[in-house]
């Protein structure tokens, strides 16, 4: 019976293939973009709820861009309970002497021993490349979309002419390139090097603790706060996940306009479906007077039609957000090269996973859809079809 | 030709799918304009920060006050420049400025907010002629004092009177200005030696800006600093700073249209399907206009011309939906900065809006009008 049943659900798409395809791909191009959207902002707040609590950023209390005396570093790092510490130093400069803005690039020189544990999806990082990072001091470890929008290869070397006070050129060799995925387009260099090639060793930018637990985190962050309050400079202590909200907090119009732009893509796509399903009912009248002849009653018709509009919405979704996966993957991995049109869109990597749940929210929008249009199928009267036919 | 009284009406028969498919463009049409309005606001901000005839020198390399940093030689160096205008009694238009982001703690909220601080000294005033304090007085050097831009009033819930904690000391609020709507009105502006100490600064400071009499003395000037040997620094008509700022945003409208195109290109199937539909239903109305003496290429105008209304009505009631977000205040990272601005739907967005609803109305209504060509009267009337 149910076999016989999704043989006409089948049968009855199959009927006006320009319809049903209009439609699918329809949802197809929606669904692709409410995945790309989606993923920008989830990710975002992802970071924001999901941070994880035992991981501390140290900056400077007052002002941007922070600067910490290295001396802090030591006293922090060794205080019980922090498990593993890294700093941050962004160098940021150009390419040429002469600057341009296309040119422009940010170096981020870390702790060298401990880049695998205090960087997210860089323990994958090959042994091999880890080792040589450890014993060549100019070395850079450079993200795939970086490495193809400059062209560049491993082995190379290049010079960032530092757009800063005093000015300083600082040479590096790329020794290898990171795993793609949230650093795509970063370039990671050793501190030390970057002291020693800039002549200061006298400050970091922030520094990353890893604490053994979330409670202790806490005590430590408040440890911190009143011991360093009335230094100078005076530190600020945060959980990764608060820092990340405090600078998303900045763009939270950008977030908000993205949100709108979420509930006006669902609304389309059910707008689209439920249009091509309410055609499909009107058109189909004598096909559903003959169906309650046979003996089917309106509730076996309204789930018929729910359940095209189901299939072609969760079939449609898997499409749609498959082709986007396809797209972000080759984005990260460098083989499409970041422009204008996609830096902001697929900065964060769409995971695979979100196929399912798009076929899953397909399915949802092709219930909403047609719901009403299957209702409508109840007032469907026999004697009235057969007769207008006669 | 065909009147369009006939397509009019056929769109008013068939009311429902009428209006959901006009309907599909109305979502899009008022997402963009949204959209659009976002970027246009940020852009206006950026754009009339700067006056033409000022030139904002910053350190080589730097396109943001906020990295850049100069010594007080350079800035004696400046001063040398020729063509800087002065005051009635001498002064030189040249004013030294720092520029600190800094981190305020909300107390209300428990959140640390960005805050935009200037320290300037009292030449800034004449240099900067868009400020203008419309409610206290103006703060007094090394007293702790400071004016708030009316975007920080808002944004930090400040008020005159109220203190603030920055760095070690608690400085009062003796004063607000306004700036014409530009990105000043988003900063707390302080006595810059006061501001220097507090925050090892001395001897340092992010940019400087001089004043000239006409904005193209202003590019003589630029052309002097760069072509100067004794000194190495990045001169820029202030407008030409606050633009390349205003450029960040690009992006941003690069990823709106992406999304509009996404978008429209739904419910451009959306429109396909319907026209399809009405093509079907009325094949014989399309064979008795054939039969009329009609060419198949005036049924086919008469057709694309159907689907073009439906995209003028969901068109326009699209931009009257987004048209509500007009002058609605936000703010906005731009760059190391936070803007106060103001969403601005202007009649460039409206005609793109009118032209991308059109455009889809077209190309959704296209390919069904194609198919009428093929419809044989006989066949149709049988």
């Amino acid at each position: 019976m149910l076999f016989k049943f999704i043989n006409l659900v089948f049968k009855s798409l199959g009927r006006n293939k320009v319809r049903t395809a209009l439609t699918g791909m329809g949802v197809i191009v929606l669904v692709a973009i409410y995945a790309i959207v989606t993923n920008v902002t989830s990710t975002v707040k992802s970071k924001i709820s999901g941070g994880d609590q035992t991981r501390l950023i140290v900056s400077e209390r007052w002002t941007m861009p922070s600067q910490i005396p290295s001396r802090y570093v030591s006293e922090i790092a060794k205080l019980p309970g922090v498990k593993n510490f890294t700093t941050w130093t962004i160098f940021v400069g150009f390419l040429d002497r002469i600057p341009q803005a296309d040119r422009q690039v940010a170096v981020l020189s870390v702790h060298p021993q401990t880049l695998r544990e205090m960087h997210g999806g860089l323990m994958d990082l090959p042994d091999e490349v880890y080792e040589e990072w450890l014993s060549t001091k100019d070395a850079v470890l450079v993200g795939p979309g970086m490495m193809k929008k400059m062209n560049w290869h491993i082995g190379q070397q290049f010079t960032v002419f530092g757009a800063r006070f005093p000015p300083v050129d600082v040479q590096y060799r790329i020794i290898g390139t990171i795993p793609g995925g949230e650093w795509a387009s970063a370039i990671f260099c050793r501190q030390d090097y970057l002291a020693d090639a800039s002549d200061n060793s006298g400050s970091v930018n922030a520094i990353l603790l890893s604490v053994e637990s979330e409670e202790r985190a806490k005590q430590l962050a408040s440890e911190l706060s009143k011991e360093y309050e009335n230094r100078q400079p005076a530190l600020k202590i945060e959980t990764e996940s608060a820092g990340v909200a405090r600078f998303a907090s900045r763009s939270t119009a950008v977030l908000q306009i993205i949100d709108a732009v979420v509930a006006i893509l669902l609304i389309d796509m059910v707008i689209i479906l439920s249009n091509s399903i309410s055609i499909s009912v009107r058109e189909r009248r004598v096909e559903m007077a003959v169906l309650k002849v046979l003996g089917f009653q309106p509730l076996h018709i309204a789930i018929m039609i729910i359940g095209e509009a189901m299939f072609v919405g969760g079939i449609a979704g898997m499409i749609g957000t498959g082709i986007v996966c396809s797209i972000s993957t080759l984005t990260l991995s460098g083989a499409i090269p970041l422009a204008k049109w996609n830096s902001f869109l697929l900065q964060f990597p769409v995971p695979w996973s979100a196929v399912l749940w798009s076929g899953l929210l397909g399915a949802g929008v092709g219930l909403t859809g047609s719901v009403f249009p299957a209702m409508a199928t109840r007032k469907v009267k026999v004697s009235d079809v057969f007769a207008r036919i006669a | 030709m065909i009147p369009v009284k006939y397509n009019a009406r056929n769109l008013v028969v068939r009311w429902k799918t009428t209006l959901m498919t006009a309907s599909g463009f109305t979502l899009v049409v008022a997402a963009l304009v949204v959209m659009l309005a976002f970027v246009e606001g940020v852009q206006q901000v950026c754009t009339t920060s700067g006056e033409p005839q000022n030139v904002i020198v910053l350190a080589k390399g730097n396109n943001d006050e906020v990295f850049s940093q100069l010594d007080t030689r350079s800035g004696r160096e400046i001063e040398r420049t020729k063509g800087i205008a002065r005051r009635g009694d001498g002064q030189m238009l040249a004013s030294r400025e720092i520029f600190l982001v800094m981190h305020r703690h909300l107390e209300s909220a428990n959140v640390f907010k960005f805050l935009q601080v200037r320290g300037v000294e009292p030449v800034a005033f004449d240099v900067h002629t868009q400020v203008k304090i419309t409610g206290g007085r103006n703060f007094r050097p090394n007293q702790s004092e400071i004016i708030i831009g009316s975007g920080v009033q808002r944004e930090h819930e400040l008020a005159i009177g109220d203190s603030m904690a920055l760095g070690r000391k608690q400085w009062k609020v003796v004063g607000i200005f306004t700036a014409n709507g530009t990105a000043f009105e988003s900063e707390v502006w302080c006595d810059q030696s006061e501001l220097a100490s507090q925050f090892r600064r001395e001897g340092v400071f992010s940019s400087m800006v001089v004043r000239t009499d006409s904005p193209a003395q202003a590019a003589e000037v630029v052309e002097r600093l760069k072509d100067s040997r004794s000194l190495v620094c990045n001169p820029m008509t202030e407008t030409e700073y606050y633009s390349k700022q205003a450029a960040q945003t690009e992006m941003i409208t690069a990823a709106a249209w992406v999304i509009a195109w996404f978008m429209g290109i739904g419910a451009i199937f959306g429109v396909m399907n319907t026209m399809f539909a009405a093509i079907g239903q009325r094949r014989k109305d399309i064979a008795v206009l054939r039969i009329l003496g009609f060419k198949p290429y005036e049924i086919l105008i008469s057709f694309l011309l159907e689907a073009i209304l439906i995209s003028i009505v969901g068109g326009f009631l699209g931009i009257m939906i987004g048209m509500v977000v007009n002058g609605f205040s936000r703010s906005t990272a731009v760059g190391s900065r936070e803007v106060e601005f103001a969403f601005k739907v202007t009649q460039t967005t409206i005609t793109f809006a009118a032209g991308f609803s059109i455009s889809m109305g077209i190309l959704g209504g296209l390919l069904p009008a194609l198919s009428v060509v093929r419809v044989q009267p006989l066949e149709a009337l049988k």
